[in-house]
């Protein structure tokens, strides 16, 4: 095959001139189109991505949220513990006082009763007294009489 | 004067034009089946005048498809290890490429698409290369060679037996061959059905590459004779003119168009080739 410059000469001519009509008519509207792709892609990515970091924040809120909820519901709980506790230490104190006065009430009737007793068996003492010193009186005595009307009259005491 | 000088020019432009055809009948007697091809010469033809050796330009289809291919594949490389998110241009355009074959096979493939889109898109890509290489001044069209066009349907009529074979198996294949009987009257006529679908399926890769090589070839005969005549019409008027008026111009963009055209429609009928091979496949 021989070299014909000539027909390369025109053949490269008329590519150059295609390429300058392309450039001008069809690559341009074609990169339009590739910077919008381009455009929408790297918008959509940014969507995503303030998207994610807005979950991102919510999500952060409601763990605080949680978190503060947690803390108020343990807080409130050692609250009523303690209440409880205070409640139960005062019905303890108020019983230990109660018993201590039904105690106290009840050691005072107690002696009220004994002192009521003793007055009556001096009372008796007295009337037996009385009455064995009348009967003393009304016999004769001898010594030995004597000692076995007082000796009697201890037993009845003692008996008393 | 005027008038017998510029007689005397056209004289020697059709002298020209006569010495041209001469000129492509020897060239044609080179390239084997296109015998009556006029080629513009490529690099190949630089490479035979510079070395001294007489046999590269013989080489021109293989050596520009390989060459194709190395781009390609450079091409390939490039964006896979530069790939990001928010693409850049070139990213871009080869996504949009691949994104337009994607959908325009998925439309006939459908879920099978995956499986078959790398051989399709590849298919597409490599012979648009091919066809639009033909425009490009040193570089020479392969396509236009039936040799190469053969040899790509070949490659889609095994590719797609291997396809039915594997996908039917192997008593299916054969019914559908047959034309798929299920009745008595089908049966009987598998006498005629299986001789037709037997010579269809090697008419197929046949068609593909004649079709694809007549069109190429037709686009680059014609850009070469328009250069040709563009010379010719030049030495008319300037005779020491050093290039001619470039008549092929509009021609370009008719190749433009009919290359991207024939390599869809070579892509998109082993598609359907592709498809009827599928078990699903309707004719």
């Amino acid at each position: 095959m021989e070299l014909d410059w000539k027909l390369i000469l025109t053949h490269m001519l008329g590519f150059v001139i295609t390429v300058v009509i392309l450039a001008k008519f069809a690559w341009r509207p074609i990169l339009g189109i590739l910077d919008e792709r381009r455009e929408k892609i790297k918008s959509e990515f940014d969507q995503i991505e303030s998207g994610k970091s807005e979950i991102e924040e919510t999500k952060a809120g409601y763990d605080a949220k949680l978190k503060d909820i947690d803390n108020l519901a343990r807080q409130k709980l050692t609250e009523a513990v303690n209440d409880g506790q205070k409640v139960a230490a005062e019905i303890k104190e108020q019983g230990r006082d109660e018993a201590k006065e039904i105690i106290f009430k009840a050691k005072a009737e107690t002696d009220r009763e004994v002192e009521k007793a003793r007055a009556a068996l001096k009372e008796d003492m007295v009337k037996m007294t009385i009455a064995a010193a009348e009967k003393i009186i009304s016999k004769k005595l001898d010594e030995q009489e004597n000692r076995r009307l007082i000796k009697d009259f201890i037993d009845s005491v003692e008996k008393a | 004067m005027i008038q017998y000088k510029f007689l005397n020019n056209i004289i020697i432009a059709t002298q020209e034009v006569a010495g041209h055809a001469e000129k492509a009948a020897e060239h044609g007697g080179d390239h084997g089946e296109d015998g009556l091809s006029m080629h513009i010469p490529s690099a190949l033809t630089f490479f035979d005048k510079w070395f001294g050796t007489a046999y590269a330009h013989h080489f021109a289809v293989t050596f520009f498809a390989l060459l194709i291919a190395v781009i390609m594949m450079i091409c390939a490389l490039v964006v896979y290890r530069k790939r990001q998110m928010i693409p850049g241009p070139f990213q871009n355009v080869v996504e949009m490429i691949f994104e337009g074959l994607y959908n325009l096979v998925y439309s006939m493939l459908g879920k099978d698409t995956d499986r078959y889109i790398p051989f399709l898109g590849t298919l597409f890509l490599y012979i648009w290369f091919m066809n639009l290489s033909g425009l490009v001044p040193f570089f020479h069209a392969p396509t236009s060679a039936l040799n190469m066009t053969l040899a790509l349907s070949i490659s889609v009529f095994f590719y797609v037996q291997y396809i039915s074979l594997t996908r039917l198996g192997p008593k299916k294949y054969l019914l559908h061959l047959c034309g798929d009987p299920s009745s008595g009257v089908t049966w009987a006529l598998v006498i005629i059905n299986f001789p037709l679908h037997f010579v269809g399926e090697f008419i197929k890769p046949f068609s593909l590459a004649m079709r694809l090589f007549g069109n190429i070839f037709g686009e680059d005969t014609l850009i070469a004779v328009m250069i040709s005549l563009g010379v010719v019409f030049m030495s008319i008027f300037w005779h020491d003119a050093y290039v001619g008026v470039p008549f092929q111009l509009p021609f370009y963009f008719l190749s433009l168009l009919l290359g991207t055209i024939q390599a869809l429609v070579f892509t998109m009928l082993s598609t359907s080739y592709i498809m009827m091979a599928l078990p699903h496949g309707e004719h």
